[in-house]
C-alpha cells in the first residue's frame, strides 16, 4: 500500500504541472496514465499481439514519449478552452481512451486485459519485493519532485504561473501561451506516462477498469488537498488520500478497534446517564469488536468524505499550500539563494 | 515597404502608418500616422476616449487594426501575434495595470525577463550550466530594476493589495528589465500627487538616458508631458489633430478647442 502512495505522489506531481502551476483543470490525466501502463503491457505482456519482450528500462522512456504525444493530442483542440469547458471536455477525452482500450480488443485485449507483464530487470538485478519497489518508486518520486520543483522556480514556472493569473497579460509579456500550455500537457502526461509503466510493471496485470475517471479524481483531488502547486502537499495529499483508505481496511486497525471496548464501555455509561435523565431512549454502541468490520465496509468512504470536507473547509488553499499561494509578508521566509551550478 | 525616415529626416524607431481600428460601429482610430524618432520622447495626447490607449494595444498586438500599417524598424508589427512583440525590443505599462496579483513583486518583474531568456524544459530539469549562468544574469537585472525603482521592500510581497503607486512602479520594473528599445507608458503619472509627478518626471528622462531607449509617452498631466517629451501627437476622437513640439502644439487652435471643447 506504501507502493501506491508513492505512486500517487508521482502521478499528483505530474498533474500538479497541469492543474497547480499551468491552471489548467485537466480531468482527463488518466488518459496518460493508461497511455504508460499500456506501452509497458503491450510490448511485454505473452498476451499482447504486439509483445517484443522489451525490457522494462527500454520501455520506460518510450511510455513517458508516448503519453507526452498523447498530452498534445489532448492538448491541441482544448487550447481555446478555459476553466469549467476545460474540465468537461478533459473528462471526455479519460473516457475515450478507456472505451478504446476495451474497444480494441485485437490490440489491447479489450477487457480481458494484458496479464503477467514481467517486472523491471536491471543487469540481472530484479525488483520483486515490496520493499524495493517502495524504494524504487519513491525514488522516481524524489526524480520527478526535483525536476517539477525546478520548472517550477524557473522561468518556464513562471510562465506557467503568468498564464494562469491571467492569459492576456501572460502573452503582452512575451509569453507563447500556446506553446506553454501545450507544455505543461505534455510535461503533466509524461509524468503521468511514467508512473503508468510503473504501475503495470508492479501490478503485472492491467485492463481497462484500471483507468476509469475514479483515478483522475483521485489524482485531482491530491493535488487540490494537499495544495496546489506544492510539492509537500502533493505528497501529503497522497498520504491522506491513498494511505488513510487502506489504513483503515487494515487488519491491525481492527484489532486496534477492538481493544477499544473500555471506551465503549464509557460511552454506554454516559449515554446510560443521559437516557436516565431524558424521557425516551438512546440505542448503546456495538460491541467494540465490530466496530473494525464496520469500518471496512462504506463507514470508511464516509469518514473519509467527512475528513475531505473537513480540511477543505478549514484549510481550503490545501493542507500545505505552496509559498506562492501563501500570502505572507515574512521576510525571512526567503527563495533559494542564486542557484548554484554544476561544475 | 518599410517607413523609416520621419517628416524632420531623424531615424524612426516606430512609424505608425494610416491606422483605423474600429469597435463595431465605434471608429477610435481613424488614419492615424506619425513617427516615434529614435531616442527620444514622443508625448501622445488627447481627451479621454480619443483613442491613445488603443494605439498602444494596436502597437502592442492586443487589438488588430481593420487598416494601416505599424513599422518598427524593418518589422510590420500587425504581422505578428501579441506574444511576439516583447521580443523585437517592446515593453509597455498598463493604464488600468496589469501584473499578476499573486505573484510576487519579484515574480512579477522577472516576468517580464521571459522574452530575453530562453532555458527551455530539458535544459531547466537538467540544469545545465548555461541555464545557471542565465539565471544569475537575470537575477541581477531584476536586482538591479528593484533597487533603481525603490521595490526592494516589497518584493517579496504579493502584488495584490500594495498600493496604487507602487504597482506603477513594479509594472516600470517589469517593463525596464527587458531592456526595451522601446518603452510605451500609459499614463505612468496616474493616481500620484503633485511632488511625485515632478519626480516621476526626472525618472523618465533618466531612464531614457540611462537604458538608452525610446519613449511613447501617454498622458494627461500636461505639465509633464510638455516638459518632458521631445515632440507630441494629439488625437481627438481617433483622429490626429496636430503634431509638433510642445510648444507648437500648446498654441495650436485644433488642439485648445479639442481640450475646451471636453471641459465645456
Ligand atoms: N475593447 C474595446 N471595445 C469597445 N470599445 C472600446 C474598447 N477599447 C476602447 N474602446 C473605445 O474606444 C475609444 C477609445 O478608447 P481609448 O481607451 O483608446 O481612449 P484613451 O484615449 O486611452 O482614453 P483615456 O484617456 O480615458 O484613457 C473609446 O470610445 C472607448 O470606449
Ligand atoms: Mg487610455
Amino acid at each position: 500500500m506504501l507502493v501506491f502512495v508513492a505512486l500517487f505522489v508521482v502521478l499528483g506531481l505530474g498533474l500538479n504541472v497541469v492543474v497547480g502551476f499551468a491552471g489548467l483543470l485537466d480531468l482527463g490525466y488518466v488518459a496518460f496514465f493508461a497511455a504508460g501502463a499500456y506501452t509497458m503491457g503491450l510490448l511485454t505482456s505473452p498476451g499482447s499481439p504486439i509483445d517484443a519482450g522489451l525490457n522494462f528500462w527500454l520501455i520506460l522512456p518510450m511510455g513517458i514519449l508516448i503519453a507526452s504525444a498523447v498530452g498534445l493530442l489532448l492538448g491541441l483542440p482544448v487550447l481555446p478552452l478555459r476553466g469549467d469547458y476545460l474540465a468537461i471536455v478533459t473528462t471526455g477525452f479519460g473516457e475515450i481512451i478507456r472505451l478504446f482500450l476495451i474497444n480494441r480488443d485485437d490490440l489491447t485485449r479489450g477487457s480481458q486485459g494484458l496479464s503477467a507483464i514481467p517486472r523491471p530487470d536491471l543487469f540481472g538485478y530484479r525488483i520483486d519485493s515490496f520493499t524495493e519497489w517502495f524504494y524504487f518508486v519513491v525514488a522516481a518520486a524524489v526524480i520527478v519532485g526535483f525536476c517539477t520543483s525546478r520548472l517550477r522556480d524557473s522561468r518556464i514556472g513562471r510562465a506557467w504561473e503568468a498564464i494562469r493569473e491571467d492569459e492576456d497579460v501572460a502573452a503582452a509579456m512575451g509569453v507563447n501561451t500556446t506553446k506553454y500550455k501545450l507544455l505543461a500537457f505534455a510535461s503533466g502526461a509524461a509524468i503521468g506516462g511514467l508512473g503508468g509503466v510503473i504501475y503495470a510493471a508492479f501490478i503485472g496485470f492491467i485492463s481497462p477498469a484500471a483507468f476509469s475517471l475514479q483515478v483522475s479524481i483521485d489524482v485531482l483531488a491530491i493535488v487540490i488537498i494537499g495544495g496546489m502547486g506544492s510539492t509537500p502537499g502533493v505528497i501529503l495529499g497522497s498520504l491522506i488520500l491513498i494511505g488513510v483508505p487502506r489504513i483503515l481496511q487494515f487488519r491491525e486497525t481492527s484489532d486496534f478497534l477492538a481493544n477499544l471496548g473500555w471506551l465503549r464501555d464509557g460511552l454506554n455509561g454516559l449515554i446510560g446517564a443521559v437516557d436516565a435523565l431524558t424521557p425516551g431512549s438512546i440505542g448503546r454502541l456495538p460491541p467494540a469488536e465490530t466496530w473494525g468490520a464496520q469500518l471496512a465496509d462504506d463507514t470508511r468512504f464516509i469518514i473519509f468524505g467527512a475528513l475531505l470536507v473537513i480540511v477543505m473547509v478549514v484549510r481550503p488553499s490545501g493542507l500545505w499550500p505552496s509559498s506562492r499561494r501563501r500570502l505572507e509578508f515574512a521576510h525571512d521566509d526567503a527563495p533559494a539563494p542564486a542557484p548554484v551550478t554544476a561544475p | 515597404m518599410a517607413a523609416t525616415v520621419s517628416a524632420n529626416g531623424s531615424q524612426a524607431l516606430l512609424s505608425v502608418r494610416d491606422v483605423s481600428l474600429r469597435f463595431g460601429g465605434l471608429v477610435a482610430l481613424d488614419g492615424v500616422s506619425f513617427d516615434v524618432p529614435a531616442g527620444k520622447i514622443l508625448g501622445l495626447i488627447g481627451p479621454n476616449g480619443a483613442g491613445k490607449t488603443t494605439m498602444f494595444n494596436a502597437i502592442t498586438r492586443l487589438y488588430r487594426p481593420q487598416a494601416g500599417e505599424i513599422w518598427f524598424g524593418q518589422t510590420n508589427l500587425l504581422g505578428l501575434a501579441p506574444h511576439e512583440i516583447p521580443r523585437l525590443g517592446i515593453a509597455r505599462t498598463f493604464q488600468n495595470l496589469a501584473l499578476f496579483p499573486s505573484m510576487t513583486v519579484r515574480d512579477n518583474i522577472r516576468v517580464g525577463l521571459h522574452a530575453s531568456t530562453k532555458a527551455d524544459v530539458f535544459s531547466q530539469a537538467l540544469r545545465l550550466p548555461w541555464v545557471g549562468r542565465e539565471e544569475r544574469r537575470a537575477e541581477q537585472v531584476v536586482d538591479e530594476a528593484i533597487d533603481y525603482l525603490g521595490l526592494r521592500a516589497v518584493e517579496r510581497h504579493p502584488a495584490a493589495g500594495l498600493p496604487f503607486g507602487t504597482l506603477k512602479r513594479i509594472e516600470l520594473a517589469r517593463a525596464l528589465v527587458a531592456r526595451p528599445k522601446l518603452l510605451l507608458l500609459d499614463e505612468p503619472a496616474g493616481g500620484l500627487n503633485h511632488e511625485e509627478v515632478s519626480a516621476l518626471g526626472a525618472l523618465i528622462r533618466d531612464i531614457r538616458e540611462r537604458f538608452d531607449v525610446t519613449i511613447l509617452l501617454v498622458e494627461h498631466h500636461m505639465g509633464l508631458v510638455m516638459s518632458i517629451s521631445d515632440r507630441v501627437v494629439v488625437l481627438d476622437f481617433g483622429k490626429k489633430i496636430a503634431e509638433g513640439t510642445p510648444d507648437e502644439v500648446r498654441r495650436n487652435p485644433e488642439v485648445i478647442r479639442a481640450y475646451l471643447g471636453v471641459e465645456a
